[in-house]
C-alpha cells in the first residue's frame, strides 16, 4: 500500500465521511482533500468501491407485495370515496 | 442548495387520474406505497393491526385531501407525511412515547468499521489500515446476485433500527432523493445522512462476512 503523502485524513477519519462524500454534501476543500487521499490509498479506494457495490445489491432488492385482503379494503374505500367524496370514513 | 422537489410529471398525471375517479391510478398507487406507508405507522403505533388501521385512514385523508394538494413537494412525500402524521397521534392516544433513539439507534456515533482495522494510537502510521480491506470487484458478477446474497442484505436491513431501516430502503430500495426521504420522515439533513450512513455500513459488514466467509471456502 502506498501511504498518502497528505496526511490530513486518516483512514479511519475517511471511512467515517464516505456517504457525506457520495452525497456531495463536502466542501470543496474538504473533497479535494478526500480525493487526493483516495489517489494514493488502495485501502480506501477498495473501502469506498466496498460501499458503492453494497448500494448496488440494495438496489437489487424489491419492495413488498401488499396482501390481496388490505388491497381489496382499499378498493372498497376508494369506491365510498368516489360515491361521497366528502363524507367522511 | 438542491431545488425543492415538486411532483414530477408522471405524478401529475396521477394526480389528475385520481381526480377524476380513477380507480387503477389509485390501486397501482396502493401497491407502490403501501408497504412503506405500514412500516413508517409501525413506528408509532403499538400493533400491526392499528399500523393497518392508520394507513386506510390515511388514504382516505390522501383522496380528500387530493384536490387541495399543490405539487409543491412529491406525491409520495405528502402521502408519508400524512401516515407518520395520523400515526403520531394515535400513538399519543395509546400513551405511547417513541424516543429518537428508540427509532433511529443509539450507535449512531459508533465508529463505521470495527477500531481493529487500524493501526493504533502507537504506531507510526496510526489511524491507517491494519488489514486492506478486500477488493470485491474480483468476484464474479453472480456472487454478488445470487439469491443468498440478496438474503443476507434483506436480513441485515430487517435488523437495523426502524427509522435506520427505512431510510436505507427509500434510499438505495426506492431510490428516493435525500430531500424526499427527509421531507417524508420529517428528518434534519444530518440526520438522514448519519441515519443512512450507519445503515449502509452495516449492511457492508454482512455483505463482507458473506464473501469473505465465501471466498476462504
Amino acid at each position: 500500500m502506498t501511504m498518502p503523502a497528505d496526511e490530513d485524513f486518516s483512514c479511519r477519519e475517511l471511512v467515517e465521511v464516505v456517504t457525506q462524500y457520495l452525497e456531495g454534501a463536502m466542501s470543496d476543500a474538504d473533497r479535494e482533500r478526500l480525493e487526493r487521499h483516495l489517489g494514493g490509498c488502495s485501502g480506501c479506494h477498495a473501502v469506498l468501491s466496498q460501499f458503492r457495490t453494497t448500494i448496488e445489491v440494495t438496489g437489487r432488492l424489491t419492495e413488498d407485495q401488499v396482501s390481496g385482503e388490505q388491497r381489496e379494503a382499499l378498493r372498497d374505500v376508494f369506491r365510498r370515496w368516489r360515491e361521497a367524496p366528502s363524507a367522511s370514513s | 442548495m438542491d431545488a425543492t422537489v415538486s411532483a414530477s410529471g408522471d405524478e401529475l398525471d396521477l394526480i389528475a387520474l385520481l381526480r377524476k375517479g380513477d380507480e387503477e391510478a389509485f390501486m397501482s398507487l396502493v401497491d407502490r406505497l403501501q408497504p412503506m406507508m405500514l412500516r413508517v405507522a409501525r413506528m408509532y403505533v403499538s400493533s400491526q393491526a392499528v399500523a393497518e388501521e392508520v394507513v386506510q385512514e390515511a388514504w382516505l385523508g390522501v383522496l380528500q385531501g387530493i384536490d387541495r394538494f399543490e405539487g409543491r413537494s412529491s406525491l409520495r412525500t405528502w402521502i408519508l407525511r400524512i401516515v407518520s402524521n395520523i400515526a403520531k397521534t394515535k400513538g399519543q392516544r395509546e400513551g405511547r412515547s417513541v424516543p429518537f433513539t428508540s427509532l433511529g439507534g443509539d450507535d449512531l456515533d459508533s465508529p463505521t468499521l470495527d477500531p481493529d482495522r487500524f493501526l493504533g494510537s502507537g504506531d507510526e502510521w496510526s489511524g491507517h489500515w491494519s488489514t486492506i480491506p478486500a477488493d470485491w470487484r474480483g468476484l464474479p458478477e453472480d456472487r454478488l446476485t445470487s439469491s443468498e446474497t440478496l438474503g443476507v442484505v434483506r436480513k441485515a436491513i430487517d435488523s437495523l433500527p426502524p427509522m435506520q431501516a427505512e431510510v436505507i430502503r427509500l434510499r438505495d430500495v426506492q431510490g428516493w432523493s435525500s430531500e424526499e426521504v427527509r421531507n417524508a420522515l420529517d428528518l434534519s439533513e444530518t440526520n438522514q445522512r448519519v441515519l443512512l450512513h450507519r445503515a449502509r455500513a452495516k449492511v457492508r459488514r454482512a455483505l463482507e462476512l458473506e464473501l469473505t466467509i465465501e471466498a476462504q471456502t
